[in-house]
């Protein structure tokens, strides 16, 4: 019985802990020749159906890694019905898409390359045209024993997107123990963070990412898209996404699956409305998105082959 | 060999076998440990989430918990990919089957914590939403529900279903300005709809018996560890002993093969070291051996003569008949005897006593084994023999000749001297004109006739003696003995010899004239001896008798006999008693060599004493035997 007395000793301190929020880490190992691949991929546009559209399109990395639309375009002109989320951080995310019908980078690489409103294309037709250029035979032949296929493609992507992280923000610098690292009003703030429960599915390294929730906990809300139930078809699961990451979250307006609104507050009216079910202040509103700004960093630099 | 081969062969393969089996037992025994590692592991890990399963209220951080789950999963796949499981599926069934159902009820699992999570989030906000409505005193009513709901976590009587409804219709029916006591009953309805959801998702964990299964793996595991062990242990004891019996086997092939090994070079060494040339040969005659002795012997080494045929050391004295019969008579298989008149490398020649064996194997010629003798040397001696031999017999010629002319001369002065005193005085009668009867006259001729007769028949005798013959003739002893008796009988006389004679008559066929020099030699012998006695009476006793098929002549003086230390000498050649001057040594010697070699009888000596006219005497006995041939046979 010892043992799992100190068991639960252990484990209290991490489940109970007083942070639950973790910083990101402030550097990683990665694999250069794959990194280098990926974003060259990344930004390649060759791998939508009429070369007109690349990752980089709808995940803009200096700039919040989405594309500050509502819902997104792909390839010739086609509207998509949902927001972009942020490539930044993703690697923290448990599951990718809003929906988390992805369950790593890989998998959510393959995505958009196979959906008519995204980059219409298939592996096929993308592999045939990367097969035309000599660089992209000799780079991949180098790294994959197998060459260009569909699996090596998403995995160098995937490879570069795990590199796309924003560390150091100023309140990873708090949390490190830098105590002016923010201001006593961005502090209050996250007090008032922790104090309405947002930090209850906001939580972990990516301050989100970790859990899918339901939107609209206190009273429904009105949306074409039933997120979760797409992948799982239960109807338990109507409703429910996955919580996104509050990271770099001033610079990925609009916000929610559908870009329904464009500000900040606006957002924390709706999630206070639907999820915490309870009235705030505006100044308290101040103060949290105070707070949530405190979380925006520039992306990693990360050296990549010439 | 070939049982060097096989019994190399199994102890490689039973270590071959040794190395392979202990190699996969250690990677199972590696195997069996990453699984037993990961068991473990899956088993406290998932005790981990049941624990944060447990705890409902207050914060958590679900990257904790995906960390858990992560590590569950990286653990469980590693048991998935273990080799091992893989490898031996008929003692695994069970386990893979067990491995199988852990497989599907913790993926169902993880999906129920992802729906609890939801749950729990949501249920934790609600929860401090509650308590700081009550906390800050803005409601005065719901005491008793806020304490339900505090309570509702450590407390399962508590019929959750009741108060929902309760709040659901009170939510309906409540109207108030008081919105705190709205949200208080919203985030109560949600605690209690959260906490039904979510202890429904707890039951159905907890039919997926997560823990047992894991419980039961390790269980399995243990059984088949043990027994891997066991079986294991067994197995190499198995290989220990067979290596030990091989061992042991080796050492009493060891132990035997050095002794026969011994044994063989103990015959190498006979081989090698053998006096005897020894020369083998392939089916094609090509040498394939020669000892020691065949190099020193021919003066070729065997480099030089690998390889090559026999026939180089050939001298040509052998005809070629020689060489074809005994070619024939190996290659059917046979032993072949002779005598090879070889070249050496310095061109002198060697005799060479051989033999050839052909050594078979199942009717087979293998090859030819060829044992010789250098016979080089008793060749020569033999020729050498043969030579002194013949000067022997020259010298004893001579010998005899000088010996004859003495008798000739013996015998010769006293006729000599008659004719001479005849013929003198019948010279002095005239000179001095005596008176000389014709009757005298012609008597004196007459006498000097007879006695010119005499000589010549005397000078017959010597021809005779001298006269070689080649065949055998047929003759009587008698006139053998008195032929030779009248060469010597002069001397005889002079010594006053007497001589008793007891002679039978026999004819035999003999070389007649042989032993006649035989018959003299010993008679002057025993002259000679009675000469060198003070005898008053000389006396020689000739016997001549037919015993058996033999004929004997013995010759008995009365000179005391022959010594004893030297009776067996008397025959060797060289050997004398008598000064240097008077004897050669070689009379008896030659006369046995006759007797025995060409007469093909014996001639043998004793000292016999013997009485004669009363009186006891001693003396030497030489006894000549002849075999009587049957004249028609010859």
């Amino acid at each position: 019985m010892n043992y799992k007395i100190i068991l639960y000793i252990v484990l209290s301190t991490f489940l109970f802990s007083t942070e639950l929020i973790t910083p990101i880490p402030l550097t990683i190992k990665y694999d250069k020749n794959k990194v280098t691949l990926g974003k060259k991929l990344f930004y390649d546009t060759r791998l939508s159906h009429d070369n007109t559209v690349s990752c980089a399109n709808c995940h803009i990395i200096e700039d919040g890694g989405d594309d500050n639309l509502r819902v997104s375009y792909g390839i010739k002109g086609k509207q998509g019905t949902r927001n972009s989320p942020t490539v930044l951080n993703s690697r923290y995310n448990i599951k990718q898409f809003w929906d988390g019908g992805a369950k790593d980078l890989q998998a959510q690489a393959r995505g958009p390359i196979h959906n008519p409103v995204e980059m219409g294309s298939n592996f096929k037709e993308v592999i045939n045209k990367l097969k035309q250029d000599k660089n992209y035979l000799k780079e991949f032949s180098s790294i994959y024993p197998d060459g260009i296929t569909g699996a090596n493609i998403t995995d160098a992507i995937a490879k570069y997107e795990e590199t796309l992280i924003t560390p150091n923000c100023r309140f990873d610098q708090y949390l490190r123990g830098d105590d002016n690292a923010i201001t006593s009003d961005e502090k209050a703030g996250y007090e008032l963070f922790k104090d309405f429960g947002c930090i209850s599915c906001h939580n972990g390294i990516n301050i989100g990412g970790n859990i899918i929730q339901k939107m609209g906990v206190v009273k429904p809300i009105h949306s074409k898209d039933l997120g979760r139930y797409y992948i799982t078809k239960k109807e338990e699961d109507k409703y429910y996404f996955k919580v996104p990451t509050l990271r770099n979250i001033d610079q990925t307006a609009p916000y929610f699956h559908d870009g329904r609104v464009k500000t900040l507050r606006q957002a924390l009216n709706v999630m206070i409305q639907y999820q915490v079910g309870f009235d705030l202040s505006k100044k308290q509103i101040d103060l949290i998105i105070k707070f949530l700004k405190t979380l925006s960093a520039k992306p990693l630099k990360v050296e990549v082959n010439k | 060999m070939k049982k060097i081969i096989i019994g190399l062969g199994s102890f490689f393969i039973i270590v071959i076998l040794l190395g392979f089996y202990i190699s996969t037992a250690i990677k199972e025994r590696d195997n069996l440990d990453k699984l037993n590692t990961n068991i473990s592991k899956l088993i406290s890990l998932n005790k981990d989430l049941n624990i944060y399963l447990q705890h409902s209220v207050g914060y958590e951080n679900f990257d904790t918990i995906e960390h858990t789950i992560n590590s569950f999963k990286n653990e469980l796949n590693k048991i998935n990919q273990n080799k091992f499981l893989h490898t031996n599926h008929n003692s695994n069934k069970l386990l893979l089957q067990l491995l199988t159902q852990l497989n599907q009820n913790v993926k169902i699992k993880f999906d129920l914590i992802e729906k609890t999570k939801g749950y729990r989030a949501i249920l934790n906000n609600s929860f401090r939403i509650i308590q700081k409505i009550k906390k800050s005193n803005k409601i005065s009513k719901f005491n008793n529900l806020y304490t339900i709901i505090m309570t509702i976590d450590k407390n399962p009587e508590i019929d959750l279903e009741y108060y929902y409804k309760y709040i659901t219709d009170k939510l309906q029916t409540y109207h108030t300005n008081n919105q705190y006591a709205k949200y208080f009953l919203i985030h109560s309805k949600i605690i209690l709809s959260d906490q039904i959801k979510s202890l429904k998702l707890q039951n159905k964990i907890k039919k997926l018996q997560i823990e047992e299964i894991l419980q039961d793996i390790y269980k399995q595991y243990s059984i088949y560890s043990t027994n891997s062990i066991k079986k294991a242990q067994i197995s190499i004891l198995i290989i220990f002993i067979l290596l030990f019996i091989m061992v042991i086997i080796y050492f009493i092939y060891d132990y035997k093969l050095s002794l026969s090994t011994q044994e063989l070079y103990k015959y190498q060494r006979i081989v090698e070291n053998s006096d005897n040339i020894i020369v083998v040969t392939n089916l094609n005659e090509e040498i394939t051996y020669v000892n020691k002795a065949f190099e020193k012997k021919t003066g070729y080494s065997f480099e030089e003569v690998k390889g090559k045929t026999p026939k180089l050391l050939q001298s040509g004295k052998g005809s070629k008949e020689f060489y074809q019969q005994m070619h024939d008579t190996i290659y059917s298989g046979k032993v072949w005897n002779g005598i090879f008149v070889n070249k050496k490398k310095n061109g002198e020649f060697i005799y060479e006593k051989a033999s050839i064996t052909p050594l078979m194997q199942y009717d087979k010629i293998l090859e030819f084994v060829s044992i010789k003798l250098d016979i080089t040397e008793e060749i020569k001696a033999q020729e050498k023999l043969k030579e002194q031999e013949n000067q022997l017999i020259q010298q004893s010629k001579m010998a005899a000749l000088g010996e004859m002319l003495e008798n000739i001369a013996h015998q010769w002065r006293q006729p000599l001297s008659v004719i001479s005193t005849i013929s003198s005085s019948m010279a002095m009668k005239k000179e001095m004109k005596l008176d000389m009867s014709s009757d005298e006259e012609i008597e004196n001729l007459d006498k000097i006739t007879t006695t010119t007769q005499y000589l010549s028949e005397t000078i017959d005798h010597f021809r005779d003696f001298f006269k070689p013959n080649k065949e055998k003739v047929n003759c009587n002893l008698i006139e053998v003995y008195q032929k030779t008796l009248k060469i010597v009988s002069s001397k005889f006389k002079s010594s006053n010899i007497e001589l008793i004679e007891n002679l039978a008559d026999i004819s035999i066929v003999t070389l007649d004239n042989e032993l006649m020099q035989v018959l003299m030699n010993i008679l002057n012998n025993a002259k000679d001896a009675l000469n060198s006695t003070t005898n008053q009476r000389k006396l020689i006793i000739v016997d001549i008798y037919k015993k058996d098929n033999n004929a004997f002549i013995e010759v008995k003086d009365n000179a005391g006999g022959i010594k004893s230390d030297i009776i067996g000498k008397i025959f060797e050649p060289y050997f004398t008693t008598k000064h240097k001057s008077q004897g050669t040594g070689i009379g008896l010697y030659m006369s046995r060599e006759m007797i025995v070699k060409h007469i093909k009888g014996d001639l043998s000596v004793q000292n016999e004493t013997f009485i004669y006219d009363n009186i006891t005497y001693t003396g030497a006995k030489f006894i000549i035997q002849i075999p009587i041939e049957d004249i028609s046979e010859n």
